[in-house]
């Protein structure tokens, strides 16, 4: 089934790359999404793209083209409040490039404890995620820790979202988990992109790929507390709609909002970047013309050293061979545009010699 | 001595049309809310409930939920 055909699109989906919290690998959720007839699926993992290679390359194996995304931890104005959530989706290489940056400065301070072992929660401050916006569509994150609270009481950040991101980028996220105060929020939360001027668009959070994983994230959650399954019970889901569903049977989740059921397809269709094909990535130094000249004086300055007239009678007698061989690997650093890597590398090692 | 705050009591309910239609003979006005609680499954008494929080054509809040392990229907004061 192709993308148009399937009434909707995932976009917001842990894998168990969001450690203690999704409960199935990229491999699993491509395969079930392409088992329920999606066209494509967006991975979202906790600050991290670490499971968006094996997302890209088990994906296009059913079917479903898959989106790379990452849900990323704002930081609390006040520096000790519970961290807040967007979703990012990455539309074109410098998306990529952009989101990779936002999650290494999430990651920078993690370590800086006193005690080494103790790592601090990823988190970013909302400006240095508006600064590295280009290339990325943003949603306002899942509906327990949304950037924007219940949709009327921090419209302030939802305008510097939308300041940054601009209104074809920026999209109010609805989510149904099945908790008691659903409905109110999302009607809230339409009613804040009806002032805004901004669309919405339906997510799933998914965090298992089938019915069967879903106790496993109640008992993930338990663990990342450190408390039992009865002394966990506030902390939990509540329930098991975190698992995938149907296209179909989340145009019915949404009845009150078939608008953006619809909008996760039209939004999907934009997103055409793909991790398998080449982004273009060069080292330092790639760009240097005589960089391959002299690369190549210094391997034959030490191909000297090694094999010519100073060396040990065995090497010298393999001076031939060991001659064809470095033509033919300068060939192919040549061909891969890595003779700039290997001169830096080459400085790097002497610097440390 | 315990004793269980809030308790479910048995509740006719009316189902049409995909929804909760009449609870002990009051039709129902309004939808307000609807969740599902699916929780304690490691226990020998497991919960599986939808929730419906509903206004009466009185104009009285109800919460009634299906038991989806019994099939049987509960109300509760919301």
């Amino acid at each position: 089934m192709g993308i148009t055909e399937a009434p909707y699109v995932e976009l917001h989906c842990h894998s168990a790359y969001s450690f203690l919290d999704g409960v199935s690998l990229p491999s699993e959720l491509a395969q079930r999404a392409g088992e329920l007839g999606y066209g494509a699926l967006a991975l979202t993992d906790h600050n991290s793209v670490s499971g968006s290679m094996e997302l890209a390359q088990s994906a296009a194996e059913h079917g479903v083209r898959a989106i790379h995304g990452a849900e990323i931890d704002l930081a609390a104005t006040d520096g000790e409040g519970p961290t807040r959530h967007i979703t990012l989706l990455v539309r074109d290489a410098q998306g990529w490039r952009n989101l990779c940056r936002i999650i290494t400065l999430a990651h920078a301070h993690t370590r800086e404890s006193s005690a080494r072992r103790q790592r601090g929660e990823a988190a970013v401050e909302l400006g240095a995620v508006l600064e590295h916006a280009e290339g990325l569509l943003c949603l306002t994150g899942c509906a327990a820790r949304s950037a924007i609270g219940r949709g009327y009481e921090d419209e302030p950040t939802a305008r510097r979202l939308l300041e940054a991101f601009g209104p074809e980028n920026l999209y109010v996220e609805l989510q149904r988990p099945y908790a008691r105060h659903d409905r109110a929020r999302n009607r809230a939360f339409v009613e804040l992109a009806r002032r805004l001027g901004l669309r919405c668009v339906a997510t799933g959070d998914v965090h298992a790929h089938t019915r069967a994983r879903a106790e496993l994230q109640d008992a993930f959650v338990a663990l990342a507390h450190h408390a039992t399954l009865d002394a966990s019970e506030p902390l939990r889901r509540g329930n098991h709609s975190h698992v995938m569903s149907a296209p179909q049977a989340m145009l019915s989740r949404f009845a009150d909002h078939p608008e953006a059921v619809r909008e996760s397809v039209l939004l999907a269709e934009q997103l055409s970047f793909s991790l398998t094909e080449d982004l273009g990535y060069r080292y330092p130094g790639a760009d240097e013309q005589d960089a391959s000249r002299r690369l190549g004086e210094l391997c034959r300055a030490r191909l000297h050293e090694r094999y010519g007239p100073g060396a040990p009678a065995e090497a010298r007698a393999a001076e031939g061979e060991a001659s064809a061989r470095l033509v033919q690997e300068l060939r192919v650093i040549d061909r891969l545009g890595l003779p700039g890597f290997f001169l830096l590398h080459h400085d790097m090692l002497e610097l440390a010699r | 001595m315990t004793r269980t705050l809030n308790p479910p009591r048995p509740a006719r309910v009316r189902w049409s049309g995909g929804r909760p239609a009449a609870v002990d003979g009051e039709r129902v006005e309004s939808l307000r809310e609807s969740w599902l609680v699916e929780d304690r499954w490691w226990t020998a008494e497991p919960l599986r409930r939808r929730y419906w929080e509903l206004v009466g054509e009185r104009g009285r809040n109800v919460v009634i939920f299906h038991d989806l392990c019994s099939g049987h229907w509960f109300l509760q004061d919301p």
